[in-house]
């Protein structure tokens, strides 16, 4: 294979390794929010309990 | 007269408020002097976005003026500061520290920079910051317009964030103050990392209209000072009702040491288990005697543990919620790839997913902590426990880097305080107490809401008895 031919292959596989990578993050940012979902899920929460809308401290 | 050494720089803001009031220097001469030093190690540190020199000296001939009249506004009248990025000022552009907002110019100042202004503070120099805050997670230092900021303590160090420069330049004596903000650790994590004095005010009492939104129900605008004393003196002339801020409490604030209790009177929990076991092994003898420093002062520790609530993940899911919505245009349009941090990036990506049950089922379980809480504070005044328990990492060091996990039988202490104190939306007052390998470490006293008084007093006492926020780095 040619220099030129190399540099082209790599090149054109560059980006794929970028999107790869970066759907890798993004898969495991949402698996983190699912952790926290499962550890939020643990509270014992009263049906009545409203959200801390107007939130004053 | 001129200003010579470097004793000026380390003065806190009220010693060059009444150097200035005494006619030892101009504030023209101060500010030359403080924009010489921000615009030197400011930029060989990272920590300052943008100088504003020939505005402030513009400024400082007017408070010269005023002193000439006897038109007095206060202590931190000719007293040069700093202000995160993230607070709008007028005609220069407001980054937030990123990419995609490196040409955003907003037509009005933030209420804080306009109240200091109209008390003849000067501002010196917007300060550098964690890319928006650091919404949606980062993984390293550099996430940031102007790169990592380095530690003036030990340059390959980190400052903190995301107040980076806020730290940084207050702990380098190239503001006389700073404004930094807080939606999880953001003021007390690099104030305890370069050895300054960071005031995380009550949710509500300092009006954040101005300053980039990241969460609405927990973002809050606080100073990085050199004493308790100046950050009483500060958020004396920030807080205050604002129909801008649509969560403002309408609540002013005085800084009245004079009506301090006696210490004895003060009860302040504390949680053995952070001192001896959260603190990591080198920083442990620091904190022991910080905690005879306050035995000292005769105040009553008691032992207490924090209510059991997942913090993190309540204060992950309320952020990401909150952030995926205000920044959902950056997200939206792919500029969200400009930003420096490709896990942050993804971060925001993500937040997008987040169900609203998920969002609202966080804030119900707030509502619970809230009450938690108030019924906690019932017997105390305040809590302490080392602001992070361990000292500044490495520049090139990963956030996210995996830990050891701590034993399954360790106890939870206070160490949760930061995102449990966010989440309720309490003061918190980080103190430095001691120099671990060269770094500084702190200590912080948690109060209930609107309490900062309490915490000023006990925090001045506690500097009477000890000199690290005295602590020079060599620069």
């Amino acid at each position: 294979m040619k220099r030129r031919e190399m540099l082209i292959a790599a090149i054109a596989v560059a980006p794929l390794k970028v999107e790869a990578q970066e759907e890798d993050l993004v898969a495991r940012a949402r698996k983190s929010m699912e952790s926290n979902r499962e550890a939020i899920n643990k509270v014992k929460l009263p049906m009545a309990t409203e959200p801390a809308f107007s939130f004053k401290a | 007269m001129a200003i010579a050494g470097d004793d000026v720089f380390f003065a806190s803001a009220a010693e060059l408020n009444a150097g200035w009031r005494k006619g030892d220097y101009s504030c023209e001469e101060l500010t030359k002097a403080y924009a010489d030093r921000l615009e030197r190690l400011g930029g060989s540190h990272n920590a300052l976005a943008l100088s504003l020199r020939s505005e402030a000296l513009k400024k400082a001939k007017d408070v010269d003026g005023e002193r000439k009249r006897e038109r007095f506004r206060g202590r931190l009248q000719g007293v040069p500061f700093g202000a995160k990025d993230l607070l709008a000022w007028p005609k220069h552009p407001t980054t937030w520290g990123a990419k995609p907002y490196a040409d955003q110019v907003f037509e009005q100042p933030a209420t804080v920079l306009k109240k200091l202004d109209a008390k003849g503070a000067v501002l010196v120099g917007k300060l550098a910051m964690i890319q928006l805050a650091g919404g949606g997670g980062y993984r390293y230092p550099k996430a940031s317009l102007t790169g990592p900021c380095l530690n003036p303590w030990d340059k390959t160090k980190w400052a903190g964030g995301s107040s980076s420069g806020s730290g940084a330049a207050v702990a380098g004596g190239m503001v006389g103050f700073a404004l930094g903000s807080e939606t999880s650790g953001s003021i007390l994590t690099p104030a305890a990392f370069c050895g300054v004095t960071g005031l995380r005010p009550t949710y509500g009492l300092v009006s954040r209209a101005g300053a980039m939104a990241l969460s609405w129900t927990l973002d809050k605008v606080g100073p990085l000072a050199r004493t308790a004393e100046d950050c009483g003196i500060i958020l004396e002339a920030i807080a205050g009702g604002d129909a801008e801020d649509p969560m403002s409490a309408g609540k002013s604030f005085y800084y009245a040491p004079q009506f301090a209790r006696p210490m004895k009177d003060y009860t302040i929990g504390y949680a053995k288990v952070d001192w001896e076991e959260w603190a990591e092994p080198e920083t442990r003898q620091a904190f022991a005697a910080t905690l005879e420093v306050f035995r000292s002062l005769g105040v009553k520790l008691k032992e207490v543990e924090l209510p059991d609530y997942p913090y993190g993940p309540l204060v992950s899911t309320i952020l990401q919620g909150e952030a995926s919505s205000i920044f959902e245009e950056l997200i939206a349009s792919g500029k969200v790839d400009q930003i420096a941090d490709a896990k942050q990036a993804a971060g925001l990506k993500a937040a997008g997913d987040l169900l609203a049950k998920d969002y609202l089922k966080a804030m119900r379980v707030r509502s619970l902590l809230q009450v938690a809480f108030r019924d906690f504070f019932y017997e105390l005044d305040m809590v302490i426990a080392p602001t992070r328990t361990s000292v500044a990492s490495g520049i090139d060091v990963a956030l996210d880097a995996p830990r050891a996990a701590a034993p399954a039988d360790r106890k939870r202490g206070i160490s949760g305080h930061i995102p449990a104190g966010n989440l309720a939306g309490l003061p918190a007052l980080s103190m430095p107490c001691g120099l671990v390998g060269g770094l500084p470490v702190g200590v912080t006293l948690m109060g209930r809401a609107f309490t900062e008084n309490a915490l000023l007093a006990v925090g001045q006492q506690f500097q009477q008895k000890t000199d690290w926020h005295k602590k020079r780095p060599q620069l």
